[in-house]
């Protein structure tokens, strides 16, 4: 049967797509099942597959045959095909009769021979990929490539599996009884909410009060396990075929396992660390907020802010404490409360943004008042919480009104009116008058003159008026006139308000200054003798005054001159009036210096007898040589010498000296288990097992030595060897001298 | 000239004569049978010349040459190749020896007057092998590596372990490192040039015991090319008893009173209350009286601290009592001055000062501190030992020799101020000097010491001993007891000589004082090359470059080998004819 043209080479291009999808598949069941090998999951295995056969069917492209491709194929392949199979696709109308004809005869021919030939891929080439892959893929899985592979990881982390050396290598009989599990339990305290975990690693990280249970399983018997830690030794339970542990995780430290087996052969593992982390403290952080705002009374009295709080293992709680301080001096007050955040604090989250808005209206603040406020927050911690607090900020609403308040460098002394000070003023102009002498024209030394003169007697015209004497002369007229005035018109106002510092009422600075109070009332009071007030009659007011009466006659006597226009006769006098002025001044100071030393009383009939009867000689006696730090490390690194040195074998003895050595270094390594770790492991292990390696004693001894502390300059008692001869020269040299 | 003829296999003569007889009397009896005929005692004869010649050939014979110099070259390890060649060249008939140490250097054939000897030289306890000889030492190349170094072997914990040393010709790049207990290194210097290197470490020392540190040289790669040893023993320090006395109590005194109490000395101070009455203060040590000064209550201490005005004011009795401790027990005084101390000395009537302007000075150890001082400074006259210096030569503190004792004190004022600013290093070193230096010092009976620097195995080991004692016997650890010379002129003076056979530490005790040993580490004869090689060629150049070259004390004339053909040529004759001869009569 003939087939007509057209199907054949329909048939022939499914044929070619077939292959080529085979082809496809090929590859990508090789990727597969290398692919399963490699990783034992079927569904990795299918998407390998699927991934393949994708790339595959773009590369190859299985549809890509088309008829007019399978005619080309066959014209240049199949010599009977006379390159004509490109007539099979052309209708029979449309073709001339010789076309009619040679169509037919191809029809024909490749009826016969088409079988001949294939459609071109590479199937012999995919069966091989094939093969190689699923050969590959079974060579991995049966030579277990993959953990070859693996197992330099592991080594990486040797400390993963506890390694347990013999104390005594030469004992063993029998093959020792071989680790089959070891885990820790991890529970870390209720409040943080972690879930309890197991680790195989020993070397554990932990926070304070968490649960650690260690439990380890032996393939054999073994007598008795003991967990050891800081020279104490804790027998592990056997519960459900292997030996378990349970504590609570308090301080850093160290611990081994060690077992005897049925055979008393002991084993020792490694030295293992328990790093316990402290729970921090939450961390606040208050933004937009400056240290200090101050509001005028008028002003939105505002105080807005954002606070933002983290801690490691949840807050439980956060709050701002304010004091709002009332008044000044003693009678300030204070009020404390505690504000709420405007949002509510989510109780165990870990970071938290927190806003509050004070409204010091509502704080019952007035002009004058001051807020301190701090943030205060405490996180979930058992049995005693963290507490946090922020640094204080300050608010303040500004008092409407208030005093001008100036602290002089010599507070308590320096109080008294400016003219105190214009008499040395004066004493200087005169003094430079007296020189420039020479250099002026007389008249001209006789005005200065003159003119210093009305200077001191307006200055003491004014101490006159402290002293109750009547003003008989206004050395500037216009300006004294008005002042003349403003004194009757307001008579109550204070005629020395000028010439003190004013200080707030209550006034704690000092005493000079309530006598200024005093003087509002009467400016003169202070300076006479009020024979009602019996505490103005005291001796002091009395020198002070009289001094005062000196001093004036004193500077009456040097204007005098100054009016003669002999400056030089005046200067004397000048000095006496400053130097009264100045006593004056002292005794002020001597009386504030007063009140605040209160001598003990003195017991007249003792003083000076000289009598030292009641006076024995003292004793005391103390020990204050300091203890050498680590006495054992220093014996086992001389130990250890001698050791290596003369190659001794480790004894019982010495054995104790190292645990010993072991445990005051364990203290250390606590606070530094990156320096000491390894030297405590090396010395644990020479304490443990019977025969050492000389390497590992070094190792050990420079590690201990190098945990000395460096020594102090200590004078020492020196060897000299003191002979005839020697004292012979000395006396020699004596005799000579 | 037959007297002249000598044998060298000489030892072995009795043996050569026995064997000799042994051989001739078998020859007899195998001819036994013939006797009687003539034709035995022909073969008896002539087996006899065979006999002898065959002995003879064993002996080496050997005839002096007259009239012959045979220069004689001894070559030691190190010696330079080109000095060997133009010796070659200028000598045809040259002896060459090779020297190993501890071995006869020159055979009796090789004996000739004068000897070249290349190289670093023979070993000292070799140099009596050619005491007769006139030697001409042509020293080769100086050895690189550290050649010299000092230290002190007998130390105390918390001094410095002080170790300088020279290294000669050294290598760019090489590191030296100075290693502790466990191989710790403690100090390093890194080599920047090719000239001498002058090196010190400065090592405090923590823990007492007998250690062994090592100068480790490393290329710059950190490959160790050497490691030599440092023996080193350190011992714990003995506590001093300080005994203070002052007019009023101080800020100097009371930190230096806690300082030293501190670091576990025993003090007592005495500071006046008021007339008559006393504060006793008692650092670590029990309560005791201590009214007037006494020579025997002032027998408990090492040192007395006392201010210069309590100096003053002291009552005769007790500045006797004191004057006498110093001068014959040895106590150590230091005086705490004042101001008008400097102007008038008072007791002792020792030390002399000039003014000095300056209230600061820096002191050569410490040259980074400025010290208040008083406007004074030693002068410095004979007997004056200072203690402390200035960087320009100044003393600043000293003390003089009284007796046994000294007496010392300083122009230095407040240096408690050092405590106060945190400075408290220097304080203490400042402290532990003036105390150390003044105060009193242990008298043993026993003194051992050693020069030899380095001991090495089988080399002898020279000590010296002062002691007391009459007639000491040295025994060494394993119970040899070690045979000692007594020096002329010193009866104290003991000197030794022993041979260690083991590395390590080795101990010599004397047995009548179980007290004191010398403890001496004994290492391997290659450790410290370059330094034994340098002090070998010192001890060659001394005993060699000095020597007049003309006394030769007697005319050695060589001796050569009388060749042994002759005597070949005769012993194969008889043999010949005794093999022949009953062939032929046959």
């Amino acid at each position: 049967m003939i087939i007509s043209g057209n199907k054949i080479l329909i048939r022939f291009k499914r044929h070619w797509q077939l292959r080529l999808w085979v082809e496809v598949f090929m590859y990508a069941i090789g990727v597969a099942i290398l692919t399963y090998f490699l990783f034992h999951t079927f569904l990795i295995s299918i998407v390998a597959f699927i991934i393949v056969v994708a790339v595959m069917t773009i590369f190859i492209k299985p549809h890509k045959p088309t008829l007019q491709k399978v005619s080309n194929y066959i014209d240049q392949h199949l010599a009977a095909a006379e390159y004509s199979s490109g007539l099979l696709l052309i209708t029979e109308e449309q073709l001339s009769d010789v076309a009619k004809l040679q169509q037919h005869k191809i029809t024909k021919e490749l009826n016969e021979k088409l079988k001949t030939i294939r459609p071109p891929s590479h199937l012999i080439r995919g069966a091989i990929v094939l093969g190689l892959f699923a050969i590959l893929g079974f060579l991995v899985n049966h030579f277990d490539f993959i953990n070859y592979l693996q197992r330099p990881q592991q080594s990486e982390a040797p400390s993963e599996q506890i390694v347990f050396k013999a104390t005594d290598s030469t004992q063993i009989q029998n093959q020792p009884p071989k680790l089959e599990n070891q885990q820790v339990t991890i529970r870390y305290p209720k409040y943080t909410n972690t879930p309890s975990f197991q680790t195989s690693e020993m070397n554990i990280k932990v926070l304070e009060g968490s649960r650690l249970s260690w439990q380890i399983k032996f393939d054999s018997d073994v007598d008795s396990v003991t967990m050891e830690s800081l020279g104490n030794s804790y027998p592990m339970k056997f519960i459900d075929s292997g030996y378990t542990r349970t504590s609570m995780a308090n301080s850093t430290g160290f611990y081994n396992f060690k077992f005897t087996d049925t055979q008393k052969a002991s084993y020792v593992s490694q030295l293992y660390a328990i790093e316990v982390i402290k729970d921090q403290n939450p961390v606040i952080e208050i933004k937009g907020l400056k240290q200090f705002t101050s509001f005028s009374f008028k002003d939105n009295k505002n105080l807005s802010f954002k606070t933002s709080i983290t801690d490691d293992y949840g807050i439980a709680n956060a709050y701002i404490i304010a004091t709002v301080s009332k008044g000044s001096g003693e009678a300030v007050k204070f009020r404390e409360e505690k504000l709420n955040f405007d949002t509510s604090v989510v109780i165990g989250g870990k970071k938290q943004n927190l806003s509050k808005n004070i409204n010091l209206n509502h704080m019952k603040m007035e002009p004058g008042d001051e807020l301190y406020f701090y943030v205060e927050i405490f996180d979930q911690k058992q049995p005693k919480p963290n507490r946090s607090r922020s640094e204080t900020f300050f608010a303040v609403i500004k008092d409407t009104v208030s005093d001008q308040f100036a602290v002089e460098g010599t507070m308590g002394v320096d109080l008294m009116p400016d003219y105190f000070r214009s008499q040395r003023q004066l004493i200087i102009d005169t003094e430079k008058l007296i020189k420039d002498k020479p250099k002026l024209i007389s008249q001209q030394f006789k005005f200065k003159s003159n003119e210093l003169g009305f200077d001191q007697k307006a200055l003491r015209i004014k101490y006159g008026e402290f002293m109750g004497d009547e003003a008989e002369f206004d050395p500037a007229t216009q300006e004294n006139t008005e002042t003349h005035l403003q004194e009757e018109d307001h008579q109550e106002e204070d005629p020395l308000a000028s010439y003190t510092h004013k200080h707030d009422t209550e006034n704690e600075h000092n005493l000079v200054a309530e006598e200024d109070n005093e003087a509002k009332e009467d400016p003169l009071h202070e300076y006479l003798h009020n024979h009602e007030d019996p505490e103005e009659s005291t001796l002091f007011t009395q020198s002070l005054k009289s001094k005062l009466r000196q001093a004036m006659s004193e500077m009456w006597d040097a204007e005098l001159y100054l009016r003669l226009y002999q400056p030089e006769k005046s200067l004397p006098y000048q000095y006496k009036a400053l130097k009264l002025i100045q006593e004056i001044k002292n005794s002020a100071r001597i009386y504030v210096h007063r009140i605040g030393f209160d001598p003990p009383p003195i017991k007249e009939d003792k003083r000076l007898t000289g009598k030292i009867d009641e006076i024995s000689n003292y004793r005391k006696n103390e020990e204050l040589s300091k203890e050498e730090l680590y006495p054992t490390i220093r014996k086992t690194v001389a130990r250890l010498e001698q050791i290596i040195s003369d190659k001794e074998l480790v004894k019982d003895s010495d054995r104790l000296l190292f645990e010993e050595a072991g445990n005051e270094l364990s203290i250390r390594a606590i606070e530094n288990p990156g320096q000491y770790l390894k030297t405590l492991q090396a010395l644990k292990e020479i304490t443990e097992s019977k025969a050492t390696v000389p390497a590992l004693l070094l190792k050990v001894q420079r590690g201990l030595f190098s945990t000395l502390p460096k020594p102090e300059s200590n004078p020492v008692k020196t060897n000299t060897f003191t002979s005839e001869i020697n004292e012979l020269l000395l006396k020699e040299l004596d005799v000579n001298d | 000239m037959i007297n002249k003829i000598t044998f060298l296999n000489a030892h072995w003569v009795w043996l050569i004569i026995i064997g000799a007889t042994l051989i001739w009397s078998i020859f007899i009896w195998k001819e036994y049978s013939n006797r009687g005929k003539q034709r035995f005692w022909i073969k008896i004869v002539i087996s006899f010349f065979a006999t002898i010649s065959l002995a003879l050939i064993a002996l080496k014979p050997a005839a002096n040459i007259p009239n012959k110099t045979i220069k004689t070259v001894v070559l030691t390890e190190g010696y330079n190749n080109q000095q060997l060649d133009s010796l070659k060249r200028k000598y045809k008939r040259l002896n060459i020896i090779n020297y190993k140490v501890n071995h006869p250097i020159l055979d009796n054939t090789s004996a000739s007057d004068s000897i070249f000897m290349l190289g670093d030289g023979i070993q000292p306890f070799d140099f009596w092998q050619l005491d007769n000889y006139n030697v001409n030492y042509m020293p080769g190349k100086k050895p690189s590596g550290v050649v010299r170094f000092t230290y002190t072997q007998k130390n105390t914990v918390g001094h410095n372990f002080t170790f300088k040393g020279l290294y000669h010709n050294p290598i760019k790049g090489n590191q030296l490192v100075l290693q502790g207990p466990g191989e710790a290194g403690l100090d390093s210097i890194s080599v920047v040039s090719t000239d001498d290197l002058k090196f010190k470490f400065n090592i405090p020392l923590t823990v007492q015991g007998r250690y062994l540190y090592s100068l480790v040289e490393k290329d710059s790669l950190g490959k160790v090319l050497s490691r030599d040893p440092i023996p080193l023993i350190v011992e714990k320090s003995t506590p001093l008893q300080v005994l203070i006395l002052n007019e009023f109590p101080t800020f100097e005194t009371k930190y230096l009173k806690n300082y030293l109490a501190e670091m576990g000395h025993q003090v007592l101070v005495r500071s006046q209350i008021t007339k008559k009455r006393y504060k006793f203060e008692y650092f670590n040590m029990s309560k005791m009286p201590l009214g007037i000064l006494s020579k025997k209550n002032l027998e408990v201490f090492d040192m007395v601290i006392i201010d210069a005005s309590t100096l003053r004011n002291l009552g005769r009795r007790s500045r006797v009592a004191l004057e006498n401790s110093v001068i014959e027990n040895g106590l150590g005084i230091f005086i705490q001055p004042d101001k008008s101390f400097f102007k008038s000395s008072i007791v002792f009537n020792s030390f002399n000062f000039i003014s000095d302007k300056s209230k600061h000075t820096t002191l050569i150890d410490q040259d980074k501190e400025k010290l208040a001082k008083y406007d004074f400074v030693f002068d410095n006259e004979f007997l004056l030992q200072p203690i402390h210096t200035t960087i320009d030569n100044r003393i600043i503190s000293a003390y003089k020799r009284i007796g046994k004792g000294r007496v010392g004190t300083t122009v230095l004022e407040n240096t408690y101020t050092l405590q106060l600013k945190g400075d408290s290093t220097v304080y203490r070193q400042l402290w532990s000097k003036l105390v150390e230096s003044i105060c009193n010092t242990k008298n043993p009976i026993t003194e051992w010491s050693s020069r030899s620097g380095i001991t090495y195995k089988n080399q002898p080991f020279k000590f010296q001993i002062r002691t007391l004692i009459k007639a000491p016997l040295v025994k060494k650890d394993k119970g040899h007891r070690i045979s000692l010379q007594n020096d002329i002129d010193i009866p104290d003076l003991w000197t030794g000589i022993t041979y260690p056979r083991e590395i390590g530490w080795n101990t010599l005790i004397i047995e009548q004082d179980s007290t004191t040993a010398l403890n001496y580490y004994v290492t391997n004869p290659e450790k410290w090359a370059a330094y034994s090689k340098y002090k070998i060629k010192k001890e060659n150049h001394r005993k060699f470059d000095n020597r007049d070259a003309h006394i030769v004390t007697q005319s050695i004339h060589p001796k050569e080998v009388i060749s042994p053909i002759g005597l070949y040529v005769l012993f194969l004759i008889c043999i010949g004819y005794l093999w022949l001869e009953p062939k032929i009569v046959e």
